[in-house]
C-alpha cells in the first residue's frame, strides 16, 4: 500500500502553493473544448443547411396575423433536447416522455416587426422560423414541467453577418429583456414571474451564420407561465467592456408546452413512481446521491444541520431540496421522501446521519392527456 | 451562491458556464498540477492535464456539491497528475511510500476497508500539527520532494524528513486503529 495511494482518497485546499508556471485560460479552454467535441463528435447531428430553399407560406412575407400553418418537426422532442438535458443516451422510457410532455409545434404569428416563413428542409418535411431586421429564429423543441423552460432555438444571421469566435471572458446572449429584469438568483421560491434566464450557444461548425441556443428559464410561478416568450437582441456580454448589441429585431415565441395542463402534474391521479436512491458516503456520512436512472440527482446533506428534506423539486434531470440552511433550486413539495436507515427502518427528522442508508422518493408523475 | 448557479448551469451542458470556470479557476488548477509535476515534464503536460481537470469536470458535475468546488478540482488535479507520472513510470522520489500489504485487501471486505482507510487518512491528519501536516501534504499529496519542500517552506532538509518518519508513524498508527493490519507487521 503506497501513501501516495491513500492520499488520492481525501482532497486538500488548505497548502498555499507558491505560483506555478502561467497558464493560459484561453489555451486550457481550448483544449478542454476540444476533448468535449471529441466526445460528442460521434453523437448524431441533425443539421439544417443555410441557403435551403424558403417556401413562403401563402402571402406570409406580406400579411401579418398568424399563419396558422401546423408545421411538424421531423426530430421528436428527446432527440432534440435530450442530449443536452441529460448529457447521456436516454432510456425508451424517457425518449417517450420527453417527447410527450415537450414540443416541437409552435404557433408562430406574424405581425409588424417578424414575419413567419416556412422552410422547406429538402427531405420533405418543413419548418417554421421568425424573421426579423433579416434575423432568423427557427424554435425547434421546448421542454416545460411546471419550473424549468428549455427552449431549443436556431439562429441565423443575415448573409453578409457572421458569429465571430469569442475571445476569453466574452460570450452571446439572446436577450429576452424582461425575464432578465428580476434581481439575482435567491435559489428559492421569490414570487416573481421568471426568476432567472440563461442560454448555451453552439457555433454552427459548417456555417459561421449559424448558431445553436439552447436557452432556459426557471417558471417561478408554474401556474401563469408567460404564453409567448419574446426575445428582442443578440448580445455579446465581455467581462471587462459590458455588453454589445450584434442584432436586434423582434422574435415572439409562444410556447403551447408550457401551459400547465400539459406538463407534469403533481400530484397525480394517474401513475405512481418509486425509487430507491443509493447514498454516496464520505467518512461514513451520507452526501451526495449516487447517480438516478432518470438523470442528474441533486441532493445534498449538511453535516451539522437538522435535516428536513420535504421541499424536493425535480425538473427532468435534477431533484433538489431545500433545507432549513440552504435551498437548491424550486421548492415545492412535490415529491414525498423517505429516509432509510441501515435497518431498513424509516427514520424521522431530526436525522442522525452517520445512519442513514437511503432514501425513497416517492413520485407522483401525470402525463399530459393529450401533449 | 454564484457557485451553486455555475454549477447548475454546467450539468444543464452549458458550455459558456465551463468557459467561466476555467477563467476563474485555472491558476488555482494549473499551480496543482505544476506542483506536482514539478519540473519532472514540461509546461505542454501541465497544460494537458490542466484541460483534462475541466474535461472531468465536464462529465462529473453531477457530482459536485456546491460550496465544494475547489476541494473537487484539487483532489482531480492532484490525481489526474499523479496518474501522469505514474503512466509515464517518472520516479517521484518520495520518502518511503510504501506502507506495506494490509492484510485482507481484494477481498469482499476491499469496499469496506477503502472507507476506513479514508478515514484513517483524515484521522492521521487532524492529529498533525503544523508544520508537520502541511509538510506530510506536501510531500505524499502534492509529491512535492524532500528539497523542494524545504526551499519552500524554509526549512532544513533533515527537519523535513524528520516529520515526515513522524507522519508516516501516525498514519500507519490510525489505519491500524480503524482495524487495518499489514502483513509485514
Amino acid at each position: 500500500m503506497k501513501i501516495t495511494e491513500l492520499m488520492s482518497q481525501i482532497s486538500d485546499d488548505t497548502v498555499e502553493l507558491s505560483q506555478g508556471a502561467r497558464l493560459s485560460p484561453r489555451r486550457i479552454k481550448e483544449a478542454t473544448m476540444k476533448k468535449i467535441q471529441q466526445q460528442t463528435g460521434t453523437k448524431t447531428k441533425r443539421k439544417m443547411r443555410r441557403g435551403m430553399v424558403v417556401a413562403l407560406a401563402a402571402a406570409l412575407a406580406l400579411c401579418l396575423g398568424s399563419t396558422a400553418v401546423a408545421v411538424a418537426n421531423s426530430a421528436g422532442v428527446a432527440e432534440l433536447l435530450g442530449s443536452v438535458l441529460f448529457q447521456r443516451q436516454l432510456t425508451a422510457a424517457e425518449i417517450k416522455t420527453l417527447d410527450s410532455v415537450g414540443t416541437t409545434e409552435f404557433n408562430l404569428e406574424s405581425n409588424a416587426a417578424q414575419r413567419v416563413e416556412t422552410v422547406s428542409a429538402g427531405d420533405g418535411t418543413s419548418y417554421e422560423r421568425i424573421v426579423s431586421n433579416g434575423v432568423a429564429v427557427t424554435p425547434e423543441a421546448a421542454v416545460f414541467d411546471g419550473h424549468q423552460l428549455y427552449l431549443k432555438l436556431r439562429i441565423e444571421l443575415p448573409d453578409d453577418m457572421v458569429f465571430e469566435e469569442l475571445g476569453e471572458n466574452c460570450y452571446y446572449h439572446l436577450i429576452a429583456e424582461e425575464f432578465n429584469e428580476f434581481p439575482g438568483y435567491t435559489g428559492g421560491w421569490t414570487g416573481g414571474m421568471v426568476d432567472e434566464a440563461s442560454d448555451g450557444w453552439v457555433l454552427d461548425p459548417d456555417d459561421p451564420g449559424v448558431a445553436h441556443v439552447v436557452w432556459s428559464a426557471d417558471i417561478l410561478d408554474p401556474d401563469s407561465p408567460p404564453a409567448v416568450f419574446h426575445f428582442d437582441s443578440i448580445q455579446i456580454q465581455d467581462a471587462d467592456k459590458g455588453y454589445t448589441t450584434v442584432a436586434e429585431g423582434s422574435w415572439d415565441i409562444p410556447l403551447p408546452g408550457v401551459n400547465p395542463e400539459q406538463t407534469i402534474v403533481v400530484p397525480a391521479a394517474g401513475s405512481h413512481i418509486q425509487i430507491e436512491v443509493p447514498m454516496a458516503e464520505e467518512d461514513g456520512i451520507p452526501t451526495t446521491l449516487e447517480k438516478w436512472p432518470g438523470g442528474t440527482v441533486e441532493f445534498y446533506f449538511t453535516g451539522d444541520i437538522e435535516l428536513t428534506p420535504l421541499g424536493v423539486y425535480y425538473d427532468y434531470n435534477e431533484i433538489g431540496c431545500d433545507t432549513e440552511l440552504e435551498k437548491y433550486g424550486i421548492g415545492v413539495a412535490r415529491f414525498a421522501i423517505q429516509v432509510i436507515d441501515k435497518d431498513g427502518a424509516v427514520m424521522e427528522a431530526p436525522y442522525d446521519l452517520s445512519r442513514v442508508d437511503h432514501l425513497v422518493v416517492q413520485n407522483q408523475l401525470e402525463l399530459p392527456v393529450s401533449p | 451562491m454564484e457557485e451553486a448557479k455555475l454549477l447548475r448551469r454546467l450539468r444543464r451542458g452549458d458550455q459558456s458556464a465551463l468557459a467561466e470556470m476555467i477563467d476563474t479557476y485555472t491558476p488555482y488548477v494549473g499551480t496543482i498540477v505544476y506542483h506536482v509535476i514539478g519540473t519532472r515534464m514540461d509546461a505542454a503536460d501541465v497544460e494537458e492535464v490542466t484541460a483534462d481537470v475541466f474535461f472531468a469536470l465536464w462529465n462529473q458535475a453531477d457530482r459536485v456539491r456546491p460550496g465544494h468546488l475547489k476541494g473537487y478540482l484539487s483532489r482531480i488535479a492532484r490525481n489526474r497528475a499523479v496518474n501522469k507520472l505514474w503512466e509515464l513510470r517518472v520516479d517521484l522520489s518520495l520518502e518511503e511510500n510504501e506502507l506495506g500489504e494490509p492484510a485482507g485487501n481484494g477481498t469482499p471486505e476491499a469496499e469496506v476497508i477503502g472507507r476506513e482507510e479514508r478515514k484513517a487518512v483524515r484521522r492521521a491528519l487532524d492529529s498533525m500539527r503544523e508544520p508537520e501536516r502541511e509538510i506530510f501534504l506536501r510531500h505524499y499529496y502534492y509529491c512535492q520532494t524532500v528539497r523542494t519542500i524545504s526551499v519552500e517552506m524554509g526549512l532544513n532538509p533533515s527537519t523535513v524528513k524528520s516529520k515526515l518518519v513522524r507522519g508516516r508513524k501516525k498514519l500507519k498508527q490510525s489505519l491500524m486503529e480503524g482495524g487495518l493490519s499489514f502483513e509485514n507487521n
